[in-house]
């Protein structure tokens, strides 16, 4: 099968089964969906070896570089939380 | 017409932001938000993934023709010596292929200066100047392959082109060391009956490969010590500094 439509399907799969997996133990914030998005995203990203085009930013596609803004965001958020 | 994956996955992603802006501010439901986020990574990756508007069999019968077309002129010169694939400067990468056994290689400077026709002179030396099928494929393949790139990616880019655009191979491993390139490929899906093209520039994928050094890296590049080992072919790429 070719390589980029494997990682879109498997990328499905591991987002909607952690969606479902998430929303089963009744998780309500945001952040930690979007933050294991990421991790998914970018580890299967690096498994499958995935070039797409457009831009890219220290070896990063568009999707994620945006995703890592965000957890950037995210992380930063956590950490102004704790030090107030 | 534009490619149905990328209209797909514009679509997808549309569905997502509305989607999810929809959930967030009217439902007030997370995981339906998430959901909405979900569709938006999908359908932007589905947009983002390279298209392949040409058949893998199409490109393949190209790369055939073209191949015969450069032993036929190999065979008409006697060409003997190892190709030196060279970086553009005309818009193609093309490969200088010395018709004398000289033991001196002229200046890659001296090569680059020579005249682009099939037969030139370097340093009062006869050539050949042979534009490769691999130089073609980059563009067709629509890759971004940055120019003056590091060669850590390198086995993604010809596993992309290798594997996925041309289905010349079934799995591509690479190891760099300094300037030393080596490509090890499994299970070769072409058979092509070119042996002086083989002895010159390389087997069609190692030929390929050293195109797609030579667009990343800009420098020179030579096939050498190419090995056969069961369903396993191995080469050493050498970047010329």
């Amino acid at each position: 099968m070719e390589r980029h439509l494997l990682f879109v399907i498997i990328l499905a799969i591991i987002i909607f089964v952690s969606l479902a997996g998430l929303a089963a133990i009744g998780e309500g914030r945001l952040d930690v969906y979007l933050s294991v998005f990421t991790i998914e995203y970018l580890a299967m990203r690096e498994i499958l070896r995935i070039r797409t085009r457009g831009f890219s930013f220290a070896g990063l596609d568009p999707v994620a570089l945006g995703l890592c803004v965000i957890f950037g965001f995210i992380v930063l958020k956590k950490v102004i939380e704790i030090l107030r | 017409m534009k490619d149905r994956f990328v209209i797909f996955g514009w679509g997808l992603t549309s569905f997502g932001i509305f989607f999810s802006a929809f959930c967030y501010f009217i439902i007030y439901s997370i995981p339906l938000t998430a959901l909405g986020l979900g569709c938006i990574i999908i359908g932007l990756t589905i947009s983002l993934i390279p298209p392949h508007p040409i058949p893998n069999k199409v490109v393949k019968t190209i790369l055939i023709g073209s191949i015969a077309s450069i032993e036929a002129i190999l065979e008409e010169f006697n060409a003997n010596q190892e190709a030196l694939y060279l970086p553009p400067q005309e818009g193609k990468i093309y490969a200088y292929i010395p018709l004398t056994a000289n033991p001196k290689i002229p200046a890659i400077a001296q090569i680059q200066r020579a005249p682009k026709r099939v037969i030139t002179y370097v340093d009062g030396n006869p050539g050949l100047i042979i534009y490769p099928p691999g130089s073609d494929l980059i563009t067709l393949s629509r890759l971004n392959i940055e120019s003056g790139g590091s060669l850590s990616d390198i086995e993604g880019i010809l596993s992309d082109i290798l594997i996925d655009f041309t289905e010349l191979v079934s799995k591509v491993n690479v190891t760099v060391k300094n300037n030393e390139v080596t490509i090890q490929l499994k299970e070769i899906k072409v058979d092509v009956k070119a042996p002086r093209f083989t002895r010159i520039l390389g087997s069609l994928p190692f030929s390929i490969a050293a195109c797609v050094i030579v667009a990343l890296t800009r420098k020179p590049v030579k096939v050498t010590d190419e090995q056969k080992k069961g369903k396993t072919v191995t080469a050493t790429l050498l970047v010329i500094e």
